[in-house]
């Protein structure tokens, strides 16, 4: 399939949708030829499998961290129209609101260095992680339904942050119109999820001290008050069991609604229902809950993270000027208008793998921001660097308002397994000077940097196609890993 | 062989396992999710959880099981190693039904990765020369 992209120019190539029977629109990929030559040709064809869905508005689109995922590649956006369109569980996936906060600090290399393996210390006490993990938070039923009806909201209730917490949040920390009972919310996904807020997880979520290593738009950087030599704290992680079932459990249903709206679907994963549909509803106000518990968990676990910095800087948090910059969910569908080929649509935009690149002037983004666009945050593999890239005018032309999520493997996990022994990575890393926490080294393996793409590539094809640009480059000091 | 494992699907993991009956190759599709987090071997038994699973036929019942065997090791917090089917029945309505045990240990091994969820994609349980395939791809 890969033989049939046209070259557009330096960072885009196109797939018409003559490509294959049963495209209803084209394909377009961002990327330079090196992320192209990288591509598998198996995710250019799940692009064309999601293009064979009913209301597909054109382009699909995959970004230049692509790769082959199951259904739709991660680093992909399908957007459907509202009426005519689906909504799919298939295509958000199970890592519902899986996201990347990022917190800046007032601190430099030099005040944090002698006290870096104590706060990792701190951090890796404080914040639960790893499979299974179960949290410190011990949840009512009724708490649980504010959770998932309130988001970030539940916990800034609950002394767990403060409200401008939720103002520097993607969707204000919550999302309105979440189911909150049964049927919509299953017992199943009560279950799985009332013993995980405030868990990190594990497999490639983490939490890093960084340092903002390079800055690239002065302007855009002050706005987000970042500034090079400061220390920041990325935090990278979703919904935990309560999306991963909220998600196992939409499948099935919307298997059965595949059969009911006869839908012809080119792979199973891709099970959807008419946007309009009850089963398609009942998923997007579940989904939304789902969502709302994942701001929650970043921010319940922000919350310690402050308290972690407390206790080994002895003194409050807010005098380390431990601010949110921005929370973004990078898998999600979400109800957006944008205007194609001259007209406002109103569409079901399912980003899997892809983060929200709203330009500047965008009302929901905020109000601080607003001038320069809103803030788009990049998660690089361990060990390697991550990126904040501000969003653009032609995000919104081009890619419904999207652009990438961070490397993107390269490599799978048990291959990197077969080549990388996880004790060598840690060491190789504290070589570097980085000080690494986590359940064991045998994960250390499976998210190896070089198991990953390049990040800075990654992130040079979304610059070069301007559908975000570069603000500030970060490197890892410490990692908290599951 | 009871089960193996395919590294083509880059972000995440691709398994078949074998089985001559039904409980067989339910049995060992088990092992091979849990096996990609752990190391089963690991595991000294001290646990069991009952599990339940349904389906309008075969494929949606391994659906089932598999999911249902995430969500008891999340909340139980037992980290499954051996898995037995105890019975597989079909009600008049054809619906499937299937009661199994999983046993294991709440001491945590050590881990690699996070399964999250069982998908559709590439999903096929099959009889082929008198053996049953099952076909999954997890989320990782």
């Amino acid at each position: 399939m890969k033989e049939k992209l046209k070259q557009q120019d330096e960072f885009r190539w196109w797939l018409d949708k003559s490509a294959r029977e049963r495209m209803k629109v084209s394909a377009k990929i961002i990327g330079s030829r090196k992320i192209i030559d990288a591509l598998e040709d198996a995710a250019v064809e799940q692009l064309t499998n999601v293009a064979t869905l009913p209301g597909a508005v054109e382009p699909v689109l995959a970004m230049p961290d692509a790769h082959w995922g199951y259904g739709l590649p991660m680093g992909a956006v399908g957007a459907f129209d509202a009426e005519e369109g689906i909504i799919s569980a298939g295509c958000t996936g199970f890592d519902i609101n899986c996201g990347v906060r990022l917190l800046r600090t007032n601190l430099t290399l030099d005040a944090l260095k002698p006290k870096l393996r104590q706060l990792m210390d701190e951090l890796f006490r404080r914040v639960p992680a790893g499979v299974g993990s179960k949290g410190k938070l011990r949840l009512s039923d009724g708490q649980f339904n504010d959770v998932v009806r309130l988001g970030a909201r539940w916990a800034i209730e609950n002394d767990h942050g403060i409200e401008a917490d939720l103002t520097h949040c993607e969707e204000t920390g919550g999302m309105e119109g979440a189911a909150t009972k049964a049927p919509r919310i299953t017992e199943k996904a009560r279950r799985r999820g009332r013993p995980q807020l405030g868990t990190l997880g594990a497999g490639n979520h983490y939490l890093e001290v960084q340092k903002v290593e390079k800055i690239f738009d002065e302007n855009a950087a002050k706005t987000f008050g970042l500034e090079s030599g400061q220390i920041v704290v990325m935090l990278h992680c979703g919904s935990r069991g309560f999306g991963h079932q909220v998600a196992t459990d939409y499948l099935e249903r919307m298997a059965t609604a595949v059969k009911k709206y006869n839908i012809w679907l080119p792979d199973k994963q891709l099970v959807c229902a008419p946007a309009s549909s009850p089963e398609g509803q009942d998923y997007y106000a579940a989904m939304k809950a789902a969502v709302n518990f994942a701001f929650c968990n970043r921010q319940v676990m922000t919350h310690w993270i402050r308290e972690g910095f407390e206790a080994v800087f002895s003194k409050d948090w807010e005098k380390i000027g431990l601010n949110l910059v921005y929370d973004v969910t990078h898998n999600i569908c979400k109800f957006e208008t944008h205007e194609t080929n001259g007209t406002k649509r109103d569409l079901y935009v399912h980003r899997k793998g892809a983060t929200r690149a709203f330009g500047p002037g965008n009302p929901l983004i905020p109000e601080a921001y607003r001038s320069v666009g809103q803030p788009v945050l990049i998660g690089g593999s361990m060990g390697t660097a991550s990126y904040v890239l501000v969003g653009t005018e032609q995000a919104m032309k081009e890619t419904f308002g999207s652009t990438c999520h961070g490397a993107g493997r390269a490599m799978s996990r048990k291959a990197a397994i077969r080549r990388y022994h996880g004790r060598d990575i840690k060491q190789a890393l504290e070589q570097k000077g980085e000080v690494i926490r986590s359940t064991g080294t045998k994960i250390l393996a499976e998210e190896a940097p070089k198991a990953y793409k390049d990040v800075h590539i990654v992130v040079d094809s979304v610059h070069g196609a301007d559908i975000s640009r570069k603000v500030a480059c970060q490197v890892p000091l410490g990692v908290v890993k599951g | 062989m009871k089960y193996e494992y395919f590294d083509e699907i880059t972000s995440d993991q691709m398994f078949r396992a074998y089985g001559t009956t039904l409980s067989e190759v339910f049995e060992h599709a088990a092992m091979a999710m849990f096996g990609i987090m752990y190391d089963l071997e690991e595991i000294r038994i001290d646990n069991q959880v009952k599990v339940e699973a349904k389906g309008l036929d075969k494929e949606k019942l391994l659906y089932d099981w598999l999911s249902n065997l995430l969500l008891e090791f999340e909340v139980e917090g037992v980290f499954f190693a051996e898995f037995s089917v105890e019975e597989i029945n079909e009600s008049p309505e054809k619906k499937m039904h299937l009661s199994g045990i999983a046993k294991g240990s709440r001491t945590m091994p050590e881990l690699r990765t996070h399964v999250k969820g069982v998908t559709f994609h590439r999903f096929a349980l099959e009889r082929v020369n008198n053996q049953y395939i099952a076909t999954v791809v997890v989320d990782v």
